[in-house]
């Protein structure tokens, strides 16, 4: 029987209880449930190498199994009022499971009559209607019309700005590296004279800090605003 | 209004939507009240064994839909190809949604014991069930079944569906009570 199990796909802790169960032809009782319960640990065993998707779920159940094991080979362990009555909800829980799986196989009955309806797809557009004010003339159209082209003319004439090239942190480490491979040492000021602006000699900043976290270069100041050297570790 | 107009009336509304009407809908477009609707809509659903186009009433909407019994015909005529049958999960998971509804996905999951949002996700796609919020707490998402589950499965009235107590009747706990063994 052990094999059938392993093969067997079970939804769920529930599913494989109510089979090791109705295997050995038992009803749903706390003793029944001790009976299976070393059956159900090996199969969550081999659940942990296999298929571990659900195992919090299997692991639940097993631990409610456990509570009623011990129970029941020691009826005057005192495990606790909370801990028995999860336990014993078990079986409870256990016969509502089985009367929705009847329900299921109803379910599964009416599906495989293949009896279906349909309802309509089709939609009824709304028929469009036009219903121009009396006071509207051709000539107020064409007013109109002309004002409308002002006004395009004015949307289409928006200023152009052109749109500036922007270094990343990325390109800027490398541009660094580059650089600091060609010098053992060099500075800051060195690295600024060239920056195109206030954005540039952020992203230059931030890249020396990238790299010194990185270890790849080391900073060294003497006093307070002075040059900063870099050098390479 | 004599019932039988209302009966025609409302069928040529919701023959011209194509979307699923609401009974709230109704009473507005009639100037009638909600119970006037509710029972010309309850005798069109009585007739809908022997008619071709049914109506089917779900959660106070209503849509039409053709009867599931010419399901063949139909699709044949629209030269549809056969749905995937839906998996022992979903089923499971469908089964508890349409006798507990609206219920939340945690409901759900306390009884099959199994975390169930992949079925719950599978079922939402296929349109059999919808997402509603909790009336008494709108953080709460609950789930009910739709009028594509009515027509999915050929459901002609909600009513005629078994009590959860008769499907189940022959699972029972034995006689004396577990833990007094």
């Amino acid at each position: 029987m052990r094999i059938k199990l392993e093969q067997h796909q079970f939804e769920g802790p529930l599913d494989l209880l109510l089979q090791l169960i109705e295997d050995q032809q038992m009803d749903i009782t706390a003793l029944a449930l001790s009976e299976v319960t070393e059956q159900f640990l090996n199969y969550v065993r081999s659940l942990q190498e296999k298929n571990p998707t659900n195992l919090a779920d299997f692991l639940i159940i097993a631990a409610k199994l456990l509570v009623i094991k011990s129970k029941a080979l020691l009826p005057n362990l005192d495990l606790g009022a909370d801990e028995e009555e999860a336990a014993f909800d078990l079986t409870a829980q256990l016969l509502t499971y089985k009367k929705f799986r009847e329900v299921a196989k109803f379910l599964k009955n009416l599906e495989a009559r293949r009896k279906q309806s349909w309802s309509r797809e089709t939609e009824f557009t709304d028929r469009v209607t036009f219903l121009p004010d009396p006071e509207v003339t051709v000539d107020v159209l064409a007013g109109t019309l002309g004002k409308l082209a002002t006004e395009l003319k004015e949307i289409v004439k928006l200023p152009e700005k052109v749109l500036e090239k922007v270094v990343s942190i990325t390109e800027k480490i490398n541009h660094i590296q580059a650089l600091i491979g060609q010098k053992v040492e060099t500075r800051l000021s060195e690295l600024l004279k060239d920056a195109s602006g206030k954005t540039d000699v952020i992203v230059t900043f931030l890249a020396l800090l990238e790299l010194t976290k990185q270890r790849i270069l080391s900073l060294d100041q003497e006093e307070k605003f002075a040059d900063i050297i870099i050098k390479k570790n | 209004m004599d019932l039988n107009k209302l009966k025609s009336q409302i069928l040529s509304i919701l023959f011209v939507a194509s979307k699923p009407v609401s009974i709230k809908e109704l009473t507005e477009t009639f100037g009638m009240s909600e119970s006037d609707i509710k029972e010309a809509v309850e005798e069109i659903v009585s007739e809908n064994d022997t008619s071709g186009i049914i109506l089917l009433a779900h959660n106070d909407r209503l849509q039409l839909a053709s009867n599931p019994e010419n399901s063949s015909q139909v699709k044949k005529f629209l030269s549809l190809e056969l749905r995937e049958k839906l998996t022992e999960a979903a089923l499971e998971t469908l089964a508890i949604i349409l006798y507990k509804q609206p219920v939340s996905r945690a409901e759900i999951e306390n009884i099959r014991g199994v975390n169930s949002q992949y079925s719950i996700r599978q079922l939402l796609i296929r349109g059999l069930i919808e997402k509603s919020s909790s009336a008494q707490d709108r953080r709460v998402q609950n789930y009910q079944t739709t009028h594509e589950f009515m027509q999915t499965l050929g459901i002609t009235d909600m009513r005629k569906l078994p009590d959860f107590e008769t499907l189940t009747q022959n699972i029972q706990l034995p006689e004396n009570k577990p833990d007094q063994s």
